[in-house]
């Protein structure tokens, strides 16, 4: 956890946007989150994976970020999951009932694999 | 006697209830607050708080009259308490406006004499009520006296501030004979609609004294203030206080383990200094608290407080005595005893008697629970009770008693790890906190996922600080103190009070579709300690992380920690 250090990195696969928050998830980097999720969105991207395999810490505020992505995302009809989360990320979704609007993955092949099954309208 | 008060400087931490107590009258006037029901432990400063009220606003050019009434086990007879109210307001009502406190205490001259010509009217309420009573209408009479305040106001156009003092007792008003109760607390209910008359009522056990409300139409019309224990850094002040003016050396930290012990119980740090007084100390070490304490919990006055409360709940030193021994049966099983099973034949008496006294010890607040019976956490309880067994049923000498029970208590267990950091409110001042806190999980060898989960917390509890308290000092105090079963971290922040109660507990669904989706932070905090709590402290907010450490939880095999 370093201060400042945040990055947010992506890639597509496909009709599927892979995004790689990196380090600690607070309110500047989960408003750059936001920002890069939104604009695969605008693009008309409906398949977001997040991937937690970089990121050290999400607190609360990244939380309501997370929060606005999913907002977002259902809002097109679109499907988001999340994948390589921590033991203590998950517990803390499953707390806060997040995990309610995502689809969990250990990995991202998973999810990868998963999304290109279904047929989103 | 409401007169009868510490002075204002040592009454500490509870100036804010003061404040809002005293604004009781007027906000009640603009439909901003009803009645208080106020609650705490015994002991915790109820009556105090009351009675710094009323000295308050007794002294001050103030257009609230205040009256302060305690009931009694010697006036819980109609009539009879009836007349003492009755009495006890107009004493305090024309004292109040003579500024003579003597006609309170009933010494002095006669209080009608004492009567204002532009208050003549109470002559008239004081003949009407003697007629009542020569007519021996009880009823009448009880009428009468618990709607004089609120006729002293709707007479006078100035509020009277009443505080009850034990309403618990109210539960037991009777008519002819004791145990007649009728449901006369009752009577209360039209002066508590009152607006000019708002009341704040007060007694123990919380549990006992929300019951004089179930039974009555005037419950919904009371707030609840809670006096909770004091912080231990507050309630060490004031043993050192207490210690100071004895005479008395004591040590920081041995004192804060021993006041944590009390359960920062103001009663309990009195009745202790002033034991170690008597027994002639000029220090304050670990053995010498534990000394007077064994004392004190056995034969002295915290031994006496609770024998006065026992004996009051259960007049028949044979039903106490198998008080005791119930009481000792709950509490070596843990939990919540629900059916009373065995209990009956173990001790060798009737079910009907065994339910009883249970019923009993709960109404005075010695057992708790919700459909059975529980003996409380606090020890202090407990080891009087004990202490009580080892006397009557053991036939232990005092000695031995005081004996058993310090030896309890004699190890004193290695010194807790302490220390404090100041954080500038500055963007991702957190995480500095977080980092310090590894330090110390490291020492305490906590499991890395536990630690981690801490840590969040931790950092919750810093951004709450930094982004609520809206203070001009844009500081952060952090107060860590860990021992190998237990955590505490004090954040502190100064500037606006931040209340828990009106956090709302945020609803995933709703949150999704509104503007704001923040508001997760003390769900985190509260998920991830074991306790948390929020106390203010002067101009300070305190947010309170408590943790025990479970055996579980700490790595023992150093392989593990590598891997
Ligand atoms: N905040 C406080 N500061 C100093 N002394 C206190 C404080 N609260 C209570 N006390 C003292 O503790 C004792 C118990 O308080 P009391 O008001 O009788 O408790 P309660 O009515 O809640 O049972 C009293 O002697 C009181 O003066
Ligand atoms: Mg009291």
């Amino acid at each position: 956890m370093t201060p400042g250090s945040f990055r947010v990195s992506s890639k597509k696969v496909g009709d599927v946007a892979v995004i790689y928050p990196q380090g600690y998830l607070n309110n500047v980097a989960g408003e750059g989150l936001v920002h890069e999720c939104t604009s695969y969105i605008e693009k008309g991207t409906k398949k977001i994976v997040i991937s937690f395999s970089k990121t050290e810490l999400v607190n609360s505020i990244g939380i309501s970020m997370l929060l606005s992505v999913i907002e977002n995302l259902l809002n097109t009809g679109g499907e988001l999951c999340f994948t390589d989360m921590s033991k203590m990320l998950k517990e803390t979704f499953e707390m806060l009932g997040l995990i309610k609007f995502i689809t969990t993955f250990d990995t991202e092949a998973e999810a990868l694999n998963y999304l290109n099954t279904i047929v989103l309208a | 006697m409401p007169f009868n008060c510490i002075p204002a400087t040592d009454f500490v931490n509870r100036t804010n209830e003061v404040l809002y107590l005293k604004r009781l009258p007027d906000l009640r006037e603009r439909h901003l607050a009803g009645n208080i029901l106020l609650e705490g432990a015994n002991g915790s400063g109820k009556t105090e708080l009351l009675k710094q009220v009323y000295r308050s606003i007794y002294w001050e050019d103030s257009p609230i009259v205040p009256f302060y009434y305690a009931f009694k086990t010697a006036t819980l007879k109609a009539s009879i308490f009836a007349q003492d109210y009755f009495t006890q307001f107009i004493r305090q009502y024309i004292s109040f406006f003579s500024k003579d406190p003597s006609l309170v205490i009933g010494r002095g001259l006669s209080p009608a004499r004492a009567i204002p010509p532009s208050a003549a009217w109470l002559l008239d309420l004081m003949d009407e009520f003697e007629e009542l009573r020569k007519a021996g209408d009880f009823c009448g009479q009880l009428l009468a006296a618990v709607s004089a305040p609120a006729h002293a106001a709707a007479m006078s156009g100035k509020p009277v501030l009443i505080m009850l003092d034990n309403f618990q007792m109210a539960l037991r008003l009777y008519e002819t004979t004791p145990g007649d109760f009728s449901g006369l607390a009752g009577f209360f209910e039209s002066p508590m609609k009152m607006n000019l008359c708002p009341h704040i009522v007060t007694g123990t056990p919380t549990e006992t004294l929300e019951s004089v409300f179930a039974e009555n139409a005037f419950r919904g019309t009371a707030e609840r203030m809670v006096l909770r224990p004091l912080p231990d850094d507050v309630a060490r002040a004031l043993l050192k206080s207490f210690c100071d003016k004895l005479g008395i050396r004591e040590e920081r930290e041995t004192s804060i383990r021993f006041v944590r012990f009390l359960a920062c119980n103001p009663l309990y740090i009195k009745c202790i200094a002033h034991s170690i007084r008597r027994m002639g100390k000029k220090e304050a070490t670990h053995r010498d608290l534990w000394e007077s304490y064994s004392h004190e919990v056995s034969e002295g006055e915290i031994a006496l407080y609770w024998s006065s409360i026992l004996s009051e709940a259960l007049r028949e030193p044979g039903i106490r005595r198998l008080a005791v021994r119930l009481f000792m049966h709950l509490a070596e099983s843990n939990g919540e005893v629900t059916a009373t099973g065995r209990l009956p034949r173990m001790l060798g008496v009737a079910e009907a008697e065994v339910k009883e006294v249970l019923a009993a010890l709960k109404c005075a607040g010695f057992l708790t629970g919700t459909t059975g019976y529980k003996v409380p956490k606090e020890p202090v309880l407990r080891d009087f009770m004990h202490s009580l067994y080892m006397q009557d049923i053991d036939s232990k000498t005092p000695d031995q008693v005081r004996e058993l029970i310090r030896a309890k208590y004699s190890e004193q267990g290695s010194p807790d790890m302490c220390f404090e950091i100041i954080l500038p409110s500055v963007p991702d001042a957190e995480l500095i906190a977080a980092k310090a806190f590894e330090q110390i999980a490291q020492t305490l060898k906590l499991q890395p996922e536990v630690t981690e989960r801490i840590q969040l917390a931790l950092i919750e509890a810093c951004i709450n600080a930094m982004e609520h308290s809206g203070s001009f000092e844009r500081k952060v105090f952090l107060k860590f103190r860990a021992s190998e079963e237990r955590l505490e971290i004090a954040v502190e922040s100064s500037g606006r009070f931040f209340d828990p109660e009106a956090v709302e507990d945020p609803a995933i669904e709703l949150k999704l579709t509104s503007a704001n989706k923040r508001g997760w932070g003390l769900k985190l905090i509260q998920s991830i300690m074991d306790e948390v709590r929020i106390e203010r402290i002067d101009d300070r907010t305190r947010v309170l992380l408590i943790k025990n450490i479970k055996k579980e939880e700490v790595v023992h095999d150093t392989r593990k920690l590598q891997s």
